[in-house]
């Protein structure tokens, strides 16, 4: 019996000198040709040294190769880690911390072997939060967790990685991962600076256009020219305004359409040179619009509005305007806009759409949101548009 | 609406030429175009303006709230801030100046008149 168990080990041995010639592994086959040694027993002999974990196997193909296991002791592998790890018992007593988490505290290693974490004055680990996930993870109540924390002062930013850990006896621990994330938190702040000073300038840059166009208008005389610029500017007032919605909205991404165009159809109607006060607007549009479709909607609206302000209710007689916004999928919407007034004249053609503000409605909704506008004529005015914003 | 006398502080030169245009277009006299603090500070005392229409990011040391905060401390005069934007803490500081109105870029006609209006009669108010 003892001369087999010696010889076990002698053809182990063998096995594991060989295999560590060889980098690359080698199949059952090519150990038993270069041991001599007959295939079953190499094969029990490869088990053997698998199950104690000395040898790895790997399927390459329908070949199995075998290698020495490569261990790098779990120390060595905390000391690459560029996170300061510690990793405490079941009495929150620090067992292991790596190089980072020794010079992250500012103590020495034997100050920190044996530390019980709830009465030390460690930086970060003993946050109550922190301190609470440590006691409830050794109760075994819950699982890995991930706790931001912030100093005070706003300077330094760590991510904490809490995982539940059992040590070799089967006693359980917790093991603390700082990830340092103070300068892609500060990054973070900085793109949001950067984003509210580009809010801040394109604003800035309509407003500068909005000035010479008005300014520009001043000298002219001509009704038609000056209307024309009026025209420009009042579009340009719809675009500014889709602009000062997304700022103000909570995420600056998303407007909401009924808000946008109550203020879009007080500005127009006040801008106006007929009087408009006998002129009601329903808006029936309770939706959000994300970035890509507030400025096509933005622009319709405004053509819309613009339309029956100022020719459906001639003579300052009285009316209603009526706008309803439906979200029929997730992404195809159907607007339906309406008057009460005197309606297109006889000879409009609903093929050749000569202004440009229907012009524009039409080649918004058809060539950027894979859409299309059907006129109604009969009494006033009835134009329902459908939209999508897939592709956008 | 009587005719007030008023200080324009902005620091585009394009949007300056605008609002003063407006501002005459609507019947009031504009007693001076600054782009700067001191200039400001200096323009009020020799011209004591009925109002100042005070843009919030200037160029230089002060921004158009810490002039506001200067001038309601240290004269008690209230300004109306014309702004292309104002995030929550920027309002806060501009509030605590106690304005007398805010338009917001691009500046429509009719909402400078009536934030106009509005801050006379509260002037005229506070006179009688």
């Amino acid at each position: 019996m003892s001369r087999q168990i010696e010889e076990s080990k002698r053809e182990l041995s063998r096995v594991m000198e060989l295999l560590k010639d060889e980098p690359r592994g080698l199949s059952i086959t090519d150990i038993s040709k270069l041991l001599n040694m007959n295939r079953n027993s190499v094969s029990k002999y490869l088990n053997m040294l698998l199950i104690s974990g000395k040898v790895d196997m790997r399927s390459i193909g329908v070949a199995k190769v075998y290698f020495l296991s490569h261990r790098v002791p779990i120390s060595a592998m905390l000391d690459y880690s560029s996170d300061a790890i510690v990793v405490l018992d079941e009495k929150q007593k620090i067992v292991q911390a790596n190089d980072n988490f020794i010079s992250f505290t500012g103590h020495n290693r034997n100050e920190l072997i044996g530390l019980r974490i709830p009465e030390s004055t460690l930086p970060v680990v003993t946050n109550p939060t922190v301190l609470k996930t440590i006691n409830d993870l050794l109760r075994g109540e819950g699982e890995a967790k991930e706790i931001e924390w912030e100093d005070e002062s706003g300077d330094f930013f760590y991510l904490v990685k809490l995982i539940p850990t059992v040590f070799d006896e089967g006693n359980p621990g917790v093991t603390i991962i700082l990830e340092d994330v103070t300068e892609i938190r500060k990054a973070l702040r900085e793109k949001e600076v950067l984003i509210d000073e580009i809010h801040l300038r394109v604003r800035n840059n309509l407003q500068v256009i909005s000035s010479l166009l008005n300014m520009q208008s001043q000298g002219i005389v001509d009704r038609q020219s000056k209307e024309a610029l009026s025209e420009a500017q009042r579009r340009l007032s719809a675009l500014a305004l889709v602009h000062e919605n997304l700022h103000y909205s909570s995420d600056q991404q998303h407007i909401k359409a009924d808000e946008y165009v109550k203020r879009l159809a007080e500005d127009i109607s006040s801008g106006l040179e007929n009087d408009c006060s006998g002129i009601d607007v329903e808006i029936n549009a309770d939706l959000s619009l994300g970035i890509d479709l507030s400025i096509p909607f933005g622009m319709m609206v405004n053509e819309l509005l613009t339309n029956s302000f100022k020719h459906a209710f001639p003579d300052r007689r009285g009316g209603v305007i009526a706008l309803t916004l439906k979200k029929v999928t997730s992404v195809d919407y159907v607007m339906t806009f309406e008057d009460n007034g005197v309606g297109f004249p006889a000879d409009f053609d609903r093929k050749n759409i000569t202004t440009l503000g229907l012009s524009l409605v039409k080649n918004i909704a058809e060539r950027q949101l894979s859409g299309s506008v059907d006129i109604i004529i009969g009494n006033g005015t009835k134009i329902i548009i459908n939209f999508s914003e897939e592709n956008n | 609406m009587k005719n007030l006398s008023i200080l324009i502080v902005e620091d585009d030169a394009i949007i300056s030429m605008d609002i003063e245009q407006r501002v005459q277009r609507l019947g009031h006299k504009v007693v001076g175009v600054v782009d700067r603090a001191d200039k400001a500070f200096s323009t009020i005392i020799k011209e004591k303006p009925d109002l100042i229409l005070m843009d919030i990011n200037l160029k230089g040391e002060m921004d158009g709230i810490s002039i506001a905060d200067r001038l309601y401390k240290d004269m008690g005069i209230r300004v109306i801030y014309i702004t292309a934007y104002s995030d929550p803490e920027m309002k806060e500081r501009a509030e605590k100046t106690d304005p007398l109105g805010y338009i917001i870029k691009p500046i429509r006609e009719n909402e400078l008149n009536r934030v106009l209006e509005e801050a006379e009669s509260r002037i005229s108010e506070n006179k009688g």
